[in-house]
């Protein structure tokens, strides 16, 4: 077996296509595609765009022999292997909507992770649902309780008969696909991306954020139902017709060494990453290992999907500067599923640009003042922000006050955007997409940050989304989980996240208990602690408050950003260490 | 039965190498619950017991796992196909 080779005659053409199936069709006269490597690093399946627009359209005929009807969902749980990429667009030139589910790997997780794709399958009304053999025992279990038309592995929909009907591929105005990087795994909101607003974010990424040429080569490690993988490793590199090459995500937390042995040994160009995978990476490398790679080819080393810290990158370029990591290779992003993926690129081959500002004149006023560079200023009295670069020129950014104000350069405030690569909205939920898109079309990312002309530095993700290792948790999921215990009363839980001293988020949830015996309260500690670690995979401090402690509005909504004011004053209170210490 | 207890032993002994040497662990430990431990070590320490037993544990599997004890019936399982 052999990995696709760049394409040798067809001229590159960056994105400028109609639909994801037009994308597909002149990709298809090169040699270029897709190549997955196993856990090994050694790599198992090529599917080349030739071989996938072939397939596809057999499978899209097999599809449409079970007579759903045009704009049908089909669920797909998206392992890094070529069935995601045949039946994402099987899906294209037979009319349907493909929705990429997560292919989860927790622990002792069946539970949840059966829930969760139940919910996700409910909420985007699943006709058709398909998994890989490893997972469909989870998909199965998961229909049980819904009315899908059929759901099984790829072989039993490689088994029916094809259609004799003629296709009519998925239209400019209608929708690509949804996304359900967005939300809670409780209340699951599925972002639809029309093919127009997916395209035109692939041409802004190809022609002005990464400036594609024809000698790139994409790797990634990605899961393929994150926008970032999505979008960034399955779509682009078609519109641009690269060769992309695959480790799944589980390889990389198990062997992120992997990573760099593909992009050396396939001189790889573009590769991206949210932060903790570089320091992951940096974390796990042996000594010895370091000349064994040539990252000379890695021009784009892309940093996104969580806020920004210059440290570990540093850490990471530093330890790979024998096997010629080039730290000008970063380039820090800003984007989201509801903008298909990027909203702005910083400039190519500049590196990581951190600004230094002071904390009281921001905390106090909202006004960013960037000290100058070499500053005498005390580390505790400043902040450090990462300039996210050039907003992509189909977007319009204002950023705004809470009531709705433009703010001018250096003043903090939502981040709000308007273009052609802002989603229709979330689908079949008119509620949450007015929320936060307006009827002329604003999109309030929940985003804080400040522009400087059309650069954007972001302060703040989502007022309330934790994010831990890249992976977004929301509180509120936190808290049905705990609030599911016995002992613990529905609306006295409140969680939140608060940056250390290094830049990580630790996880905190306040507690209101009656209960006064130490042993009791010790055991419930750790109850709690254990419930939420088999849910979400991660450690949180628990803080048990007495009664009627956690702030409320005056209509008696309990507030998170007060909560986690008033938890903060406790930790620093010499008393209060307990608050981080012992109760862990 | 020998062996038998040999697999929880070894599985004990790698974990112990993360956790240092204050872990109380046995049969009976639940690897996410009872340890505390972050998604992302909980992987580690996978692959750390798949390459020392020579296999590969899948995605399904591993979604029932608990406990040190239900690891150690995948391991023998698979050892034996």
């Amino acid at each position: 077996m052999k990995a696709t080779i760049r394409n040798s005659q067809l001229p590159l053409r960056n994105a400028d296509f109609d639909t994801l199936v037009e994308a597909l069709e002149y990709a298809a006269e090169g040699e270029a595609g897709y190549n997955f490597y196993d856990g090994r690093g050694e790599l198992f399946a090529v599917l080349s765009y030739r071989e996938l627009r072939v397939e596809a359209m057999a499978l899209a005929r097999r599809l449409r022999g079970l007579g759903c009807k045009r704009g049908a969902r089909v669920a797909i749980v998206a392992e890094t292997e070529p069935m995601f990429h045949r039946f994402f667009f099987a899906c294209q030139y037979a009319g349907y909507i493909p929705v990429a589910l997560p292919a989860g790997f927790q622990l002792g997780a069946r539970k949840a992770y059966v829930e969760q794709l139940e919910r996700m399958l409910d909420s985007c009304g699943a006709d058709l649902a398909v998994a890989p053999e490893s997972h469909v025992g989870f998909l199965r279990q998961a229909v049980e309780r819904l009315n899908l038309v059929k759901a099984g592995t790829p072989d039993e929909f490689d088994a029916l008969p094809e259609a004799d009907c003629v296709l009519e591929p998925l239209r400019a105005d209608e929708t690509a696909y949804l996304q359900y990087t967005s939300g809670s795994t409780r209340f699951p909101r599925g972002v639809e991306i029309s093919q127009h607003c997916v395209m035109t974010n692939l041409r802004d990424i190809a022609v002005h954020g990464l400036k594609i040429t024809r000698e790139d080569r994409m790797v990634a490690w990605l899961p393929l139902y994150h926008d970032m993988g999505l979008v960034g490793f399955v779509l682009l590199p078609l519109g641009s017709q690269l060769s992309a090459d695959y480790l799944s995500p589980r390889t990389f937390a198990m062997r992120p060494r992997l990573w760099l042995k593909v992009i050396s040994q396939n001189r790889g160009t573009i590769s991206s990453s949210p932060p903790f995978g570089y320091a992951l990476c940096a974390k796990r490398l042996r000594l010895t290992d370091q000349d064994r790679y040539d990252l000379s080819s890695w021009r784009v080393a892309c940093v996104g999907a969580e806020r920004i810290h210059p440290e570990p990158l540093r850490q990471f370029a530093h330890v790979l500067a024998p096997a010629k990591f080039d730290p000008r290779a970063f380039v820090a992003c800003y984007g989201m599923a509801e903008c298909a993926l990027a909203i702005s690129f910083a400039d190519l081959g500049a590196g990581i640009s951190a600004i230094k500002v002071d904390k009281e004149t921001m905390a106090t006023t909202g006004r960013v003042e960037p000290l100058p560079e070499g500053a005498d200023e005390r580390a505790e009295d400043t902040l450090t922000f990462v300039d996210c670069g050039e907003i992509l020129p189909s977007f319009q950014m204002a950023i705004r006050d809470d009531e709705g104000r433009d703010l001018p350069d250096y003043q903090c405030g939502r981040i709000c955007l308007k273009g052609p690569s802002v989603m229709s909205g979330y689908f079949q939920n008119p509620t949450a997409t007015a929320e936060v898109l307006s009827k002329d079309g604003w999109l309030d990312t929940g985003d804080i940050g400040y522009r400087v002309g059309t650069h954007v530095v972001v302060t703040a993700r989502r007022k309330d989304v934790i994010i831990v290792n890249g992976r977004n948790i929301w509180p509120h999921d936190l808290e049905y989980v705990a609030e599911s215990l016995p002992g613990v009363r529905f609306g006295n839980v409140s969680a939140f996240s608060f940056a250390d001293d290094s830049g990580a988020d630790q996880v905190v949830m306040v507690v209101e208990s009656r209960e006064t015996n130490p042993a009791k309260m010790r055991s419930l500690i750790d109850e709690l602690k254990s419930l939420i670690n088999t849910h979400f995979g991660i450690t949180c401090h628990i803080d048990l408050v007495p009664p009627r402690t956690l702030p409320r509005t005056s209509s008696g909504k309990l507030s998170r950003s007060k909560a986690k004011q008033d938890f903060l004053a406790r930790a620093e209170a010499p008393q209060g260490a307990s608050a981080l210490g012992a109760h862990g | 039965m020998g062996t038998e207890l040999a697999v929880e032993d070894r599985l004990i002994a790698l974990l112990g190498k993360t956790l240092g040497p204050d872990a109380v662990l046995s049969p009976a430990t639940n690897l996410v619950g009872d340890l505390g431990l972050e998604s992302i070590q909980v992987i580690e320490y996978l692959c750390e017991v798949e390459d020392h037993f020579d296999l590969a544990i899948d995605e399904a599997t591993l979604a029932d796992v608990q406990t040190i004890g239900d690891l150690a019936a995948v391991i023998r399982k698979l050892g034996k196909d």
